[in-house]
């Protein structure tokens, strides 16, 4: 067995430039590009872990964002709601308020239909009773019923004194009296009507009988100052008057 | 066989310098891993492919092997260590192809390895402990046991080249025995063999020499 050392020089050197040759060419590249890997790893890693805690920030943004949402949208809710029992409880009590006005108004016309209707039905029948009466007077009116109302109108100026009999014929002088009756008077009834007259009032005046039918029965004397009214006519007038005068308070 | 195993024949002369088949072995060896290597790196991407993952597989894989022995970085050390097994493994390999001889079959390539391993003990040992204490560590654990540490230097190294030229070398020459007795396709089992302990012993020089250089920067006790 020989050794050549010539070979082993050789080997060693072979061997140290093939290491340099695969340092050149081999590793450093292999570890240049595990390395820019790494940092490319790492930058994304980096990058990733950034965007996470941005992701995560902007959860925690939007998560508070949605609790003020959610707390504005409530308050917004209760402030609707009680704005909306305000505006109701307001509309119910202009609605009660209306309804009772309104109610009250029904009330109030319809009490006054109610009082005109009875008020015309008051007035339509006293009408008709005095239309009756009229009618039912007409028929048992008679020309022998003048007569009567003479002494009714003796017994008024009887009571009346001096100075009210001076009253009522203070210008008699100037004319007649009107002497009107709902029946013609005879002769003999003018006679004694004027001889009744003179007696109470004296002798210094005249008078003038004429015939008017609508006194139904009775007399009416036309006085300077005054008229003197013993007739039907003016006796339902007043029953009239007195029927109305009660019926105003109603 | 005409030719002695434990020879290596000589193929031409440069000179005065006899070229012989283990360093033309070598050459070749280098023209194709620098080529190789060359044609494999010259596109490297972030996004690797086929390739680029078988590669940078191997070298990350050497890069964590040397920091687990080491317990320590590994970048200083792995143009030597990793270049140590990647030429291991292919030379020892080569002796499979018809007509060559793994260059480690000759002890010269063993002897050459186990001396630049011997020299960068030293380097490294100086480079990080510096002079004076690396100098120190074999006083240690008693300066009378320096001439058993100075010894020791030597015969690992010898032992680290035998090591490795007895293994490939029988390798080669049982297989050529077989070839010569038995036929062409029975000696297959033991050219498999012949690889396992390749890579075995590319292994095992690598590792060693790994647990060399870490004693002499002290991580690893001597």
């Amino acid at each position: 067995m020989n050794f050549s050392w010539w070979t082993f020089a050789l080997q060693a050197a072979n061997f140290l430039i093939l290491v340099w040759l695969l340092q050149h060419f081999l590793f450093k590249p292999v570890k240049a590009i595990v390395a820019r890997r790494k940092e490319e790893i790492s930058r994304a890693l980096a990058e990733a872990s950034a965007e996470k805690e941005d992701a995560e920030r902007l959860k925690r943004e939007l998560e508070a964002n949605r609790s003020q949402i959610v707390a504005e949208r409530q308050t917004m809710l209760d402030e609707a709601r009680a704005q909306l029992s305000t505006e109701r409880q307001r509309i119910v009590e202009e609605t009660r308020s209306e309804t009772e006005k309104i109610r009250g108004q029904a009330v109030k016309r319809l009490d006054e239909e109610r009082i005109a209707a009875g008020n015309e039905l008051l007035e339509r029948t006293i009408a008709l009773a005095a239309n009756l009466a009229e009618r039912l007077l007409r028929e048992l009116a008679v020309p022998s019923m003048e007569q009567p109302f003479l002494g009714r109108v003796i017994d008024y100026l009887d009571r009346l004194t001096a100075q009210e009999r001076a009253t009522l014929l203070s210008q008699s002088s100037a004319g007649a009296l009107l002497v009107a009756t709902a029946h013609p008077l005879g002769v003999q009834d003018q006679s004694q009507w004027h001889e009744q007259l003179a007696k109470r009032l004296g002798a210094d005046f005249s008078l003038k009988f004429s015939a008017d039918p609508t006194l139904i029965a009775g007399v009416e004397i036309t006085f300077p100052n005054a008229i003197l009214r013993f007739n039907w006519r003016d006796s339902l007038s007043a029953a009239l008057k007195e029927l109305h005068a009660n019926e105003q308070p109603r | 066989m005409n030719q002695s195993p434990l020879e290596t024949a000589v193929v031409f002369h440069a000179g005065f310098v006899p070229i012989t088949s283990a360093v033309v072995t070598t050459w070749g060896l280098m023209a194709v891993l620098t080529l190789g290597c060359w044609v494999a790196t010259r596109a490297l991407r972030v996004e690797a492919g086929g390739w680029q993952t078988v590669i940078e597989t191997v070298v990350s894989g050497i890069d964590e092997q040397i920091a687990a022995l080491l317990g320590r970085d590994a970048a200083p050390f792995l143009p030597l260590l990793g270049t140590l097994f990647i030429f291991l493994v292919v030379a020892n390999l080569s002796g499979i192809v018809p007509g060559l001889k793994a260059p480690t079959a000759s002890i010269e390539t063993p002897a050459a390895l186990a001396s630049v391993v011997f020299l960068s003990v030293h380097f490294y040992g100086v480079r990080f402990q510096g002079l004076v204490p690396y100098l120190r560590g074999y006083l240690k654990p008693n300066p009378a046991l320096l001439p058993l540490n100075v010894l020791s230097e030597i015969t690992r190294s010898f032992s680290l080249a035998v090591r490795l030229f007895g293994n490939i070398m029988s390798g080669e020459l049982v297989i050529a025995i077989v070839v010569t007795l038995a036929g062409l396709l029975v000696p297959i089992p033991f050219m498999a063999l012949a690889m396992l302990v390749g890579l075995v012993q590319a292994y095992i020089f690598s590792v060693l020499a790994a647990v060399y250089i870490g004693g002499g920067i002290g991580v690893i006790a001597k």
